[in-house]
């Protein structure tokens, strides 16, 4: 194995398991270290990428065919007026491309919202009652009691009393239940992350073998700074 | 017993975290090789790539960063394969995060071989798929809602003439004949942060857009619930949807060597729940009763 | 001149006139300059957000060397910081993002840090599941009985053991959890449109900057 792949193993170990350390409960410079290198490498990486695409996407077509690309060039120059947000004394000018900018999402959001997000999940909760097998018409049932019970929980134009009131307790112990699903279904996610950064770190074997020492180094030195050196851990931590 | 059940109540989450870690490494290193059963969703997925006809357009997404990689990985590995397998179908790569251009040369370096007379990405000759004649790359979009909306109004605007790495792609447009949004036969994205919903607010409404969405387990509720309202054909459920696609497409992978892992870390959070109820009943509803702090 | 391109006058007819011109087009036919326009201001959107992302590596550089200058606690990590981020840019746009140097920075630090980030929240998970999950009233024991049961049907094993979980588990997913997925997209969605509304009327120039005080 080279010097820089071996150098790039040890490092991506100590950012993984630095930044598990904090499970132990104590905050520690390894912690410290690994989330100021990801921070550090993030804000780095989003910036070439974002250069590259204006670069390869933008420029690069004005550059060649400035005639045919005026338009595009009104997007470059909105886009330079965001960059005076920088300055307290013209950071007003970066109201403009921010307004264009907020506009278009907006339009876009709800001319598009409407049709997928209200009515066809009205339609889709329109459900027919009879005429098919029972299962089917219980689950039918079932859905639009969820559906209608929860979205009369989330109404808060009018006092919820009466039947109303009711209706929206039901509604509660639906989102309750609800609530329960989308857990479990997010505890499914976390696990796939977790299992495959797992996967990354125990295979091959002298990945294994690194894995090992540096839960080791982690684990030892969080030990040690806390228990016999508690002023150096609280110097080389960040706050 | 009362210690047992107080023991059982505030055990020191340390605990928890140290077991997760010892379950997860052992059955890792040494799976037991449970079966599968294959999801109804996954299946339809697998139809439908499979049902893909030579000159069908496919725009794979990938809404892709390293947070959900090791999540999406399974399903990427084995349903871009898949497709690219599909003979005569022409794929278009391109992604809205940032990193997600990592992983689009990750997946085609994992099947491709580069192409006579070429050195590196995207050069790869994919199961007979030649870069620029059969697919291309477009790249990353930041701002992505706007972007997709602009490539549903008019493609080669909204995309641009040159893909990522700065070759003229109009030959590969005129060769596929795609003008708008109506002319992608299939979308598929592999999603993080709900890249799907781009296709499924600027391509469905219009076209009727076939999606088919490959999500991390965050957005799998609200990816039923576009399922179940006809916005997308298909679903890709997390790790184990991708182990699912591995078994049944034959790209074969580790997502679907972590299973037992998998199950193993169910039953283990089931059985912190029985033993935390456990503790309550024995010991914390007591002392609140008794006038405790709960 | 800069007075009334900084009065909330002008910025409001900008985004109604901005607005107007992505709705219209997707509703009705309308002139090719329309169409034009509409295309157009998207791809603005697109531009102005990488603009805006310069900006963020603007912001993030000088809050480190204040924090530098300053000498606050933890500084030295705020050298770090500063090193990696311009050793980052200076590598992928002079270089370029095959380069060693870019690829193992990306490779050792970059990635696995975002990786990590994002799975220690299982462990969270965990532990909020193992210490909030009782059987106390109906609701939190209707929250606890649906978890049990969705995991069952997630796991694999579940399956050998008795195959009613996976229907069950399935159901829950496919029509509870798809119900409240849907209750939600409703709700969000009428809070966008409401929200569209109130930045059609000025109500929300805040969103662009533009405060209460100078808006009267």
């Amino acid at each position: 194995m080279d010097i820089v792949l071996f150098l790039g193993t040890v490092l991506a170990t100590l950012i993984t398991f630095g930044l598990f350390s904090i499970l132990t409960g104590v905050d520690n410079p390894f912690y410290a270290f690994a989330e100021h290198s990801y921070v550090g490498t993030a804000i780095g990486f989003l910036a070439v990428i974002t250069v590259v695409y204006l670069q390869t996407k933008v420029f690069a077509p004005i550059i060649a065919d400035p005639m045919s690309n005026i338009l595009p060039l009104i997007s470059v120059i909105l886009g330079l007026m965001m960059l005076t947000r920088v300055s307290s004394k013209y950071a007003w000018i970066a109201r403009i491309p921010i307004t264009v900018s907020i506009a278009v999402g907006v339009g876009i959001t709800t001319r598009t919202g409407v049709i997928t997000n209200i009515i066809a999940q009205i339609k889709a909760t329109i459900l027919p009652l009879w005429g098919i097998d029972w299962f089917t018409t219980l689950t039918n049932i079932a859905v639009i009691i969820f559906v209608v019970t929860t979205l009369i929980f989330f109404q808060y134009t009018t006092r919820r009393t009466g039947p109303l009131g009711k209706v929206s307790q039901v509604g509660r112990l639906v989102l309750y239940a609800g609530f329960g699903a989308l857990f479990a279904q997010t505890f499914m996610g976390r696990i796939g992350l977790f299992l495959g950064r797992m996967e990354t770190m125990l295979f091959p074997d002298t990945q294994l073998q690194m894995t090992l020492i540096v839960i080791a180094v982690v684990l030892l030195g969080t030990y040690i700074l806390r228990r016999r050196y508690p002023d150096l851990l609280n110097r080389l931590l960040p706050q | 017993m009362t210690s047992v059940f107080e023991f059982l109540a505030t055990m020191d989450r340390r605990i928890w975290h140290a077991f997760t870690f010892i379950i997860v490494i052992v059955l890792l290193l040494f799976p037991l090789g449970l079966p599968l059963a294959i999801s109804a969703e996954t299946q339809v997925s697998y139809n439908i790539v499979h049902a893909l006809k030579p000159g069908d357009i496919v725009m794979i997404n990938y809404n892709i960063a390293a947070f959900g990689w090791d999540e999406l990985k399974g399903q990427v590995l084995s349903v871009v394969p898949h497709v690219m397998s599909q003979p005569g179908v022409k794929v278009i790569f391109l992604t809205d995060m940032d990193q997600g251009m990592i992983y689009i040369e990750q997946t085609l370096a994992a099947y491709g071989k580069l192409m006579e007379g070429k050195t590196s990405a995207p050069w790869y000759d994919v199961f007979g798929k030649k870069y620029l004649q059969d697919y291309v790359v477009l790249g990353y979009f930041p701002g992505a809602t706007s972007a997709w909306a602009a490539m549903a109004v008019d493609f080669r605007k909204g995309a641009g003439t040159v893909d990522w790495y700065k070759n003229d792609i109009t030959p590969f447009y005129n060769a596929i004949g795609i003008k708008t949004g109506q002319d992608v036969d299939l979308a598929i994205s592999f999603d993080c942060t709900g890249g799907a919903d781009n296709f499924r607010n600027h391509f469905f409404p219009v076209f009727g857009t076939p999606i088919i969405a490959g999500e991390i387990g965050v957005n799998v509720p609200g990816a039923i619930n576009n399922y179940n309202a006809g916005q997308y054909k298909g679903i890709i459920k997390s790790t184990r949807g991708g182990a699912e696609y591995q078994y049944i497409s034959g790209f074969k992978g580790k997502a679907l060597l972590s299973m037992d892992a998998y199950s193993a870390i169910h039953v283990y959070l089931i059985l912190l729940i029985v033993l935390g109820n456990i503790g309550y009943f024995g010991w914390e509803r007591t002392r609140v009763k008794k006038g405790g702090t709960a | 001149m800069s007075n009334v391109l900084k009065s909330k006058t002008f910025l409001l007819i900008l985004a109604i006139v901005v607005q107007f011109l992505i709705y219209i087009p997707y509703f009705v036919d309308v002139p090719a300059p329309m169409k034009t326009a509409e295309s157009e201001l998207l791809r603005f959107a697109v531009n102005i957000a990488s603009f805006a992302m310069l900006v963020g590596v603007y912001t993030a550089t000088r809050k480190e060397i204040i924090r530098i200058g300053k000498r606050q606690k933890g500084w030295i990590y705020g050298v770090w910081v500063l090193i990696l981020i311009w050793v980052m840019i200076i590598a992928g746009l002079v270089l370029g993002q095959t380069t060693p140097i870019f690829k193992f920075l990306q490779d050792s630090m970059l990635l696995p840090g975002d990786a990590t980030i994002y799975s220690i929240v299982l462990f969270y998970m965990i532990s909020a599941a193992g210490r909030a999950f009782r059987l106390r009233d109906t609701g939190s024991s209707l929250l606890l009985i649906v978890v049990v049961l969705v995991l069952l049907q997630q796991a694999p094993i579940a399956a050998i053991v008795w195959d009613g979980f996976v229907p069950i588990g399935n159901w829950l997913n496919n029509y509870l959890g798809m119900s409240i997925s849907r209750t939600f997209a409703i709700v969000t969605a009428l809070g966008g449109i409401i929200l569209a509304v109130r930045f059609l009327s000025g109500k929300e120039m805040g969103m662009v900057g533009v405060k209460k005080e100078e808006g009267k």
